[in-house]
């Protein structure tokens, strides 16, 4: 797993600033909110010692007419990305120079999620693919034939009708349904249907 | 290897060593603040038999416990009732729809695939209508057959026997659900919430199977016994 992304804050309201930090640190494997600021100009006498990944900022602190440019607001060396938390509607031109934009009404999920989401794709660029990781496995380790009688048994056929349409014999159809079982955990002919419809063995 | 719980240990101490016994007293009834006092005279305190609560714990802790049925009393078996009652009052409103609460979670969250959520929300559903249709009968049938036989009048046409033969297993679909969550589903998922509903899953899949043991081990035995010895008034209907 990825080391937990570190977080800077730019936000005035100390209740506020006190209120993101909790409910991101609530996500204590992914968060680490390690540097809190009241201002911009807070934020700058300290940007040289710090490397956060992401700053949050509220938008309220910048021009809204656009014209000087959050990029050059924020002194930020090392490139994070700047999500934007407001309270009130902000400007098309401001909204475009942020990574992102959170709403105070969204719920600590949703503000974790839309974060996690800024560096989705640089994970999956990165990481997933060059430690091979596949997040989904699709081959298993059923065999071919064990997947064509798991998809007659979502189907519903019975062991009689599926040694008919395979033609093997039933002992034989039952030593698979035992296999498969075994493999996948799963029991229920209702389980297994959602199995092979999750992996697209069969369509809905 | 330990024995069997008794009614002169400590309350306390019994808890500490199978803490999954606070359930049962949650749902006897039975009020904290043990002090030094024995299993018996917390059970009497607080007007629950002593026999019903440590055969209930017994059954769930050991697998070779079988109950003493000689003897057993009327208010025993109808607290047994009330005990596997209020089991099913939590497994149906308080336990299912937690778990539901969380794969409503999975199923909206921004990386759900819309098929793939309604396959997982389909499979739920029909679970739930399962589990509630299979209490249903429990609460429908046969325990109105038990308390029938307690006051005396055994309904004609069924027998706890049949119950037995009959007694269908719930955990085996919740087990299949875990297993998808654990090893199929798709990446994209919140894994915060897929690990919540997973710890339930296994503690919930536990609680089905203790509780089919009870009906099994305790109940059938208690009434198949009074079935047997009791006075009972032949009715037609």
């Amino acid at each position: 797993m990825a080391a937990k992304l570190r977080i800077a804050l730019i936000e005035p309201s100390q209740i506020v600033r006190t209120g993101l930090e909790a409910s991101l640190s609530s996500f204590g494997a992914k968060f680490q909110v390690l540097w809190s600021f009241s201002s911009i100009s807070h934020f700058t006498s300290f940007s040289d010692e710090i490397d956060p990944d992401i700053i949050v900022v509220n938008p309220a602190l910048f021009d809204q007419t656009g014209a000087e440019k959050v990029k050059t607001a924020i002194n930020n060396p090392r490139d994070a990305r700047i999500v934007a938390f407001a309270y009130s509607i902000i400007s098309e031109s401001l909204k475009r120079q942020f990574s992102a934009v959170l709403s105070i009404y969204d719920t600590p999920s949703e503000i974790a999620m839309s974060i996690e989401r800024v560096f989705q794709k640089e994970i999956d660029d990165n990481e997933l693919i060059q430690s091979g990781y596949t997040p989904h496995p699709v081959e298993y380790d059923l065999s071919d034939r064990e997947k064509e009688v798991l998809v007659s048994v979502a189907k519903g056929f019975t062991n009689k009708e599926i040694a008919g349409i395979h033609n093997i014999s039933v002992h034989t159809v039952i030593s698979h349904r035992k296999n498969i079982v075994r493999k996948t955990g799963i029991k229920s002919v209702s389980g297994l249907t959602v199995y092979s419809l999750l992996n697209g063995l069969i369509e809905q | 290897m330990r024995e069997f719980y008794s009614g002169s240990e400590k309350m306390a101490s019994l808890v500490n060593g199978s803490y999954k016994t606070i359930k049962i007293l949650s749902r006897l009834g039975i009020k904290p603040g043990f002090g030094e006092n024995s299993v018996s005279e917390v059970c009497q305190s607080n007007a629950v038999s002593p026999y019903i609560f440590l055969s209930i714990c017994n059954v769930s802790d050991f697998h070779d416990y079988k109950p003493n049925v000689e003897g057993v009393k009327n208010k025993e078996v109808s607290d047994l009732v009330r005990y596997l009652r209020l089991s099913h009052n939590e497994f149906i409103n308080k336990d299912i729809p937690s778990v539901e609460f969380c794969i409503s979670k999975i199923t909206s969250s921004e990386g759900a695939n819309p098929k793939h959520s309604d396959i997982l929300k389909h499979f739920f559903e029909e679970y739930r209508e399962e589990l509630e249709s299979h209490f249903n009968y429990e609460e429908k049938t046969v325990f109105p057959y038990v308390t029938g036989i307690l006051s005396g009048v055994r309904k004609e046409g069924f027998s706890i026997e049949k119950f037995e033969e009959n007694h269908t297993n719930i955990e085996a679909k919740l087990s299949d659900l875990k297993n998808i969550l654990l090893k199929y589903l798709p990446a994209g998922y919140p894994s915060d919430v897929v690990y919540e509903v997973l710890a339930k899953l296994y503690i919930l899949e536990e609680e089905f199977e203790n509780h089919a043991h009870i009906e099994d081990r305790l109940l059938v035995p208690l009434v198949a016994h009074l079935e047997k010895t009791g006075e009972i008034i032949k009715n037609g209907r």
